[in-house]
């Protein structure tokens, strides 16, 4: 177990006593999930070498991971091209037949995925509760206090770690889709122009 | 490293302290104990369904007093109020030596123990 790991799971230790410790992996694995598949944050270019008259492409991202959604995808002239995933079969499925041989890249967005890891972890990203610590804990705990007739349960509390979740996952989305930078696409169409749009 | 209440024969040990029933010959035989520890186990199982996340592939446990130097998978959190339910459970039998109220506050410990924090 990594040391940051090692973190998160004192956190949560500390603060829901008489929980044991298969339990809250357990929810450690849910709220990964629902974090990664509501942000967007963990992503995955996949080169992919095109031929000639396929449409159809599997995609094979690094380690236990399950797809959530395509990004984009580009040729290897970095121009889009019109695409889309088949979440069941895996694969990449392109609008139209390409012409020639090229590689694209796939950007898509990934969440945890059986088997875990020795210590029954998920496999993800590290950086990623180096980044989001305080917001994993809180949706574990979240999720713990919300069960039913533990010595942890508290509603008050279940529903004051999930508002805090949910509104980071809404934070990590944003940041994601700004790539980190601050202050990016700041600037936006006044509301008023959109309003007007429509009404034409 | 060894813990207290590790294997069915510490549990056979430390519920016979709390019986007062340490000379032999004992009270309570090592098979009716271990049968109540079996029966602990199953109402974790009701009570705390997440203290068997590892069996709900499987059965729950059953062990013996054929062998007691088996380990029983337990956390250590709750390896106390398994002790309580063995002796609760024990001291509901109608005999001279035991007072239902004693059953009673081992086998409410128990309860209070797997529900809650400041039991």
């Amino acid at each position: 177990m990594s040391v940051v790991m090692d973190r998160l799971m004192n956190n949560l230790r500390i603060r829901l006593p008489g929980a044991i410790d298969d339990a809250i992996k357990l929810e450690v694995y849910n709220t990964l999930n629902d974090f990664f598949q509501g942000s967007n944050i963990w992503r995955e270019d996949l080169d992919i070498a095109i031929t000639s008259g396929e449409t159809y492409y599997d995609l094979l991202p690094t380690g236990p991971c399950n797809l959530v959604r395509l990004i984009g995808v580009v040729n290897s002239d970095n121009l889009k091209v019109d695409a889309l995933i088949d979440l069941i079969t895996r694969q990449l499925v392109l609008a139209l037949e390409p012409t020639s041989a090229d590689t694209y890249t796939a950007q898509v967005v990934l969440t945890v995925a059986d088997p875990l890891d020795r210590d029954s972890y998920p496999v993800f990203p590290e950086w990623v509760l180096d980044l989001y610590m305080n917001d994993i804990t809180d949706g574990v705990l979240g999720r713990m206090m919300s069960q039913p007739a533990k010595p942890y349960s508290n509603t008050q509390l279940a529903a004051f770690h999930t508002r805090s979740f949910q509104s980071a996952i809404a934070t990590a989305r944003v940041e994601s889709n700004r790539r980190y930078a601050y202050g990016a696409q700041r600037w936006r169409f006044p509301q008023a122009f959109n309003r007007h749009k429509v009404r034409r | 490293m060894a813990q207290a209440l590790d294997t069915v024969a510490d549990y056979i040990a430390d519920a016979r302290v709390l019986l007062q029933d340490t000379v032999t010959d004992y009270r309570y035989s090592d098979a009716e104990l271990v049968e109540n520890l079996n029966l602990g186990l199953l109402e974790m199982r009701r009570l705390r369904p997440d203290l068997m996340i590892t069996t709900f592939g499987s059965t729950i446990p059953k062990y013996s007093s054929a062998s007691p130097s088996t380990t029983v998978v337990c956390d250590v959190q709750y390896r106390m109020a398994l002790l309580y339910y063995v002796c609760g459970q024990t001291q509901l039998r109608d005999d001279e030596a035991t007072q239902d109220s004693r059953a009673t506050i081992f086998l409410n410990k128990f309860t209070a123990q797997l529900l809650t924090i400041g039991a």
